[in-house]
């Protein structure tokens, strides 16, 4: 091959790579046992995952993890409430009142552009009147006779 | 000229590799579970392609509230006068509906004239741990809702839940069904007693969703992660090959490394609505018998009259067709109509047959029930 042609050679890490997915491809022998393997595993797997003796296991073990790290953390809680610290619990009661401090914001600036509304539209009628008044007493003026 | 030469690519391929690891020592320093992170440094120097151009769609944000955003994507030329509002599901980010350039949902809509909006949910932390349905249905989305009418000028719009979002806007929807003009409903899961390996994994003897909620307020990353892996262990894994195959199709790779960085880009599942979601609808299945209670009021599902929309994937395991059919027979909407595409749940908004097969229909439907837009 001469130097400086279009057919640039791929990067070594592009051809390590293309060739890791070939040799473990459905089109070689080493891929159809790969293959296999993993039609295999699967179908275990989704045995195991759809088999009831095994979730209620797992799910036992995983309310056990989690009860146990409840009461630690309520106990945590307690000591925190002993040394007179804010806990999470109170932090979160802190939150949700800033939060519905935040919504009550919001709902009272609707109802006050409700209000400003109403006023421009007020503002506009009597406006309006006011013009239809003018035109009418200006007609009037002009078709009186002098 | 060559050792130059030769230095130059030895220096390049020693920064390489200092650059690889520092990605990969990132990604194991944050503790990711998704292998998207450590293998994604691998993948972009060897296809020579850059990062995933996500939600390329132009927009504004128009209103805010603690973390979740209201985006409006303005067409240039506008069509419609009912706008379209976005719901999206609390689970991983809104941008799967603004995928890459040529498929993406949003993109599409706005191509048509619509004037669309699309709730951003953001990334939810500490403050919004009690937030529950009533915060989200009858202040956020409510929100939205008032905000996308008053911008885009109408008097009702078209309502676009997609999974859990649809089913947060059907309940919406029943409880507020003024301003409602039409409601399309996409890979939304209604029956949750036929919802799968999810509703099998969430029975009330075997999760405890008071205990996790308590422990962590909110729903730790790593635990959304670990349930979404444990539904295709194996194939998390394996369909790496299948981009290492393609490695020289920059295409391909890009959508692949797209679609993996929404998948992995999970967020914080808010605590309390966490709490009420698995109860109300996976384990009590209230939300489809009537019984889901929102800040004392009853969502009735039969309420709704709003012609309605039913996107159903064929292949989808988290929204089983069967568990969405159902909402077709439970609405008062006169005008229903159920779509059925041979794709999965994501590919609903992902898939290259979205916008030669899909989306069309869909737009159509919507097209058909709204207003023109006539100028001023």
């Amino acid at each position: 091959m001469a130097k400086g042609t279009s057919n640039k050679q791929p990067k070594l890490l592009t051809r390590v790579v293309k060739g890791l997915g070939h040799w473990l491809g459905p089109e070689t022998p080493t891929g159809k046992v790969f293959v296999a393997a993993e039609k295999s595993m699967t179908k275990a797997f989704d045995k195991l995952g759809s088999s009831d003796r095994y979730l209620d296991l797992v799910g036992g073990a995983l309310n056990r993890a989690l009860r146990v790290r409840k009461a630690y953390v309520e106990a945590q809680e307690n000591w925190l409430h002993l040394l007179r610290l804010p806990t999470s619990t109170e932090m979160d009661d802190l939150r949700e009142e800033v939060r519905d401090a935040k919504n009550q914001i919001e709902a009272l600036s609707s109802q006050l552009e409700l209000v400003v509304d109403a006023l421009e539209k007020s503002r506009r009628e009597a406006q309006g009147v006011e013009a239809v008044r003018t035109n009418a007493n200006g007609s009037a003026s002009t078709e009186r006779p002098s | 000229m060559t050792t130059q030469s030769t230095t130059a690519r030895l220096r390049s391929f020693v920064e390489g590799q200092l650059e690889l690891s520092r990605e990969i020592m990132r990604a194991a320093q944050k503790g990711s579970m998704s292998p998207y992170h450590y293998v994604k440094p691998f993948i972009l120097r060897a296809a020579d392609v850059g990062e995933p151009p996500l939600a390329p769609t132009p927009h504004k944000v128009v209103y805010t509230n603690g973390k979740m955003r209201l985006l409006r994507f303005e067409p240039k030329v506008r069509k419609h006068a009912t706008p379209i509002l976005f719901v999206y599901s609390l689970i991983n980010r809104y941008y799967i509906l603004d995928f890459l350039p040529g498929r993406s949902l949003i993109e599409f809509m706005v191509g048509q004239g619509y004037d669309v909006y699309a709730i951003d949910w953001g990334t939810p932390g500490a403050a919004e741990r009690r937030m529950g349905w009533d915060d989200v249905l009858n202040v956020l989305v409510k929100n939205a809702v008032k905000w996308a009418l008053r911008l885009s000028g109408a008097k009702d719009l078209t309502m676009y839940g997609y999974c859990m979002g649809g089913t947060m806007a059907l309940a919406y929807a029943a409880l507020h069904p003024q301003g409602i003009r039409n409601f399309v409903a996409q890979a939304t899961p209604v029956d949750f007693h036929e919802g799968g390996v999810f509703a099998e994994w969430t029975k009330p003897n075997r999760f405890d969703v008071d205990a996790l909620v308590d422990a962590y307020g909110n729903v730790p990353i790593e635990l959304m992660e670990t349930g979404f892996s444990s539904m295709a262990p194996i194939q998390r894994m394996t369909k790496w090959l299948e981009v290492f195959r393609r490695i020289d199709d920059p295409d391909f790779v890009t959508t692949f490394l797209g679609m993996e960085q929404w998948a992995s880009d999970n967020v914080q599942f808010p605590g309390e609505i966490y709490r009420q979601y698995i109860k109300d609808c996976y384990q009590y299945n209230n939300f489809c018998n009537g019984r889901m209670k929102v800040a004392g009021q009853t969502v009735d599902l039969s309420k709704i009259k709003a012609p309605i929309l039913n996107i159903i994937a064929d292949n989808d395991t988290i929204a089983p067709p069967k568990s969405s059919e159902i909402l077709n027979t439970i609405v008062a909407s006169t005008d229903k109509e159920i779509m059925r595409f041979p794709v999965g749940h994501i590919g609903l908004s992902t898939s290259s047959k979205g916008p030669k097969q899909i989306w069309p229909k869909v737009a159509g439907w919507i097209a058909k029930r709204s207003d023109p837009w006539t100028e001023g």
